[in-house]
């Protein structure tokens, strides 16, 4: 668990790592948790409601900077149950979020595999086969599974990480988004100010965590939850508990459908489903202003395509990273601006495509992305030395 | 928005506001931190931006290049690095007076919430009188308080980590065409 200070409060997050963080090279997980005690009050929340309430903080905080005065110093972010926060708190609770996401990889939660008793198995079995008899064949298309990355890893999706697989050591700093320190040390601006539209440099060191081993006092009055439930009538849970994570349902979306670059045997096609849909599907926000706003800026699904030109990657590492750079990308809000950018690259290949850069375990997406998308490689294509290129589409508008 | 200059650095499509900003966010850290010149020059060379800022008289035409400047021997031009480096600068200087600031906004919330003047503050009423009498000196019209106070509390928010980031993005988005 990770506690974070906030003024007169604290956020304790708690996320279980997935196995895919070692071959990654950062923690990930797609289980959380979050606690926060700010100003007598305790709201709790899942990994949905923590994501809510990250995009809630960036939006306001972005707005906030963009005015050239203010009518009050209390914050009111577009949540249900209302958040209202000082200054300082949501400054803090900012970097909190920050330092956190800087550490880990959130990746988007998806359905558990429902386990069945053998003898119902045998029922539905022999159900399927009567009814098919009856029915008219299914094209085979209709009928391929899309890959399901929760075959990967099953047991972290159905079952509770034991305690001794989780990381002995709490986590020591952060990064939701690239932080300012490459500029603060003295080796990192060797190139001051080489890139066009690259935010200043990435940290060189990362920040510490102020990560507190105590548990914090618990508040006597009954958490509040913020409730994704019913966005039709979102409403404050007085529950204790935090809610389990909704399965997505996956649902086609206008990128789904559009063309793709033609599929190589060593090529394939994910489309990620990134935290914000199931928010969007959920939850939230809450007021019309809130709601509006986090349509427009909900992260919509990237399509990434690695397109190889040795098939030494293993189909599963390929789609792995895939995902991991497609929820990379799905988690930033990017300017409209850069959006088209994207899309029409001028120097880029056709529909966007970026070349990746190899080179000291890291990946790079080209410059244009602000922050940089850095993104830690597996240890198969760490030395892989074929060509490798990324298509990245952006999510259709 | 970004676009190539004639001589092939990259120019800012409208830098007015960026220009005003960046010369504004500095103006409240001298205020603040009580600088000069040559701890942002001396940041400058800590960063490695000595290339694009090396001396007073660049970093006086820069800041001069602001449209609320009262002189006229400022670039015209900012170019996407001059802005950059003015950026790490302003974050990098807000993070190392870091708790002078967040003291300050402290007492600024605290008198609000009382509903006291801002100024009756002690760090706040020193932070606006400096705010001011630089504002004065430099400018052609008296600020708003509201405008002190306010980049007083962006000051907080790009004293962070993610500082560089948040102004960086501010200032773009000031730039561009919709905004």
């Amino acid at each position: 668990m990770n506690s974070y200070p906030i003024a007169e409060g604290v956020l304790e997050i708690r996320a279980m790592p997935l196995a895919i963080s070692v071959a990654l090279g950062q923690k990930a997980t797609n289980r959380l948790t979050f606690r926060l005690r700010i100003a007598q009050r305790t709201l709790t929340g899942n990994q949905t409601q923590f994501l809510l309430l990250a995009e809630a903080i960036a939006n306001h905080i972005e707005t906030f900077l963009s005015q050239d005065s203010y009518t009050t110093l209390r914050h009111h972010l577009p949540l249900r149950p209302a958040l209202s926060l000082s200054t300082l708190e949501l400054f803090d609770l900012a970097n909190a979020m920050d330092a956190w996401a800087s550490e880990w990889l959130l990746l988007p939660s998806l359905p558990p595999i429902r386990r069945l008793h053998p003898l119902w198995l045998l029922v539905l079995t022999a159900a399927a086969v009567g009814i098919a008899s009856l029915l008219r064949p299914q094209p085979t298309a209709d009928l391929a599974p899309l890959p399901d990355v929760s075959l990967l890893e099953p047991s972290l999706e159905s079952a509770p990480v034991p305690e001794s697989d989780r990381p002995a050591t709490p986590p020591t700093a952060p990064n939701l988004h690239q932080s300012r320190p490459a500029a603060r040390s003295p080796q990192t601006p060797e190139k001051p100010a080489n890139s066009v539209d690259r935010a200043p440099p990435a940290p060189a060191t990362r920040p510490t965590s102020p990560t507190l081993g105590a548990s914090p006092q618990i508040s006597p009055t009954p958490p509040a939850t913020i409730s994704p439930e019913n966005p039709s009538n979102p409403s404050l849970s007085t529950r204790s508990e935090p809610i389990s994570p909704k399965p997505i349902n996956p649902q086609p979306t206008p990128s789904a459908a559009a063309p793709t670059a033609p599929q190589t045997p060593e090529s394939a096609t994910i489309l990620a489903a990134p935290p914000a849909p199931e928010a969007a599907q959920s939850s939230l926000p809450l007021t019309a202003e809130g709601r509006s706003a986090n349509l427009d800026r909900a992260p919509m699904p990237w399509r990434v395509t690695i397109l190889t030109s040795d098939p030494v990657l293993e189909p599963a590492q390929k789609m792995l990273l895939q995902r991991a750079i497609a929820q990379q990308l799905g988690t930033r809000t990017l300017p409209t601006w850069l959006n088209d950018k994207i899309r029409n690259q001028p120097g880029d290949e056709p529909n966007g495509k970026i070349q990746g850069l190899i080179g000291d375990r890291q990946l790079v997406l080209g410059a244009d992305f602000e922050p940089p998308v850095i993104i830690p490689l597996p240890d198969t294509l760490a030395d892989y030395r074929g060509t490798l290129t990324l298509e990245v589409i952006p999510p259709q508008r | 928005m970004l676009a190539v200059g004639v001589t092939g650095a990259p120019t800012l499509a409208d830098p007015q506001p960026i220009k005003a900003h960046l010369d504004l966010v500095l103006l409240a850290l001298e205020a603040i931190a009580e600088l000069n010149s040559e701890a942002m020059l001396h940041t400058a060379a800590r960063l490695h931006l000595t290339d694009t800022i090396g001396d007073r008289l660049t970093l006086w035409r820069l800041r001069q290049s602001s449209p609320l400047r009262k002189g006229k021997g400022g670039r015209k031009r900012l170019d996407v690095d001059e802005a950059r480096a003015l950026t790490l600068i302003a974050s990098e200087l807000a993070s190392q007076h870091h708790s002078k600031i967040r003291q300050t906004v402290a007492h600024l919330e605290a008198y609000s919430q009382k509903g006291r003047a801002p100024h009756q503050a002690p760090m706040v009423g020193d932070y606006l009188d400096r705010f001011f009498q630089l504002y004065e000196e430099r400018m052609e019209e008296r600020p708003p308080e509201a405008l002190a106070l306010k980049l007083l509390v962006d000051l907080l928010f790009y004293s962070a980590p993610t500082g560089d980031r948040r102004l960086w993005l501010n200032l773009l988005e000031r730039s561009s065409p919709s905004s």
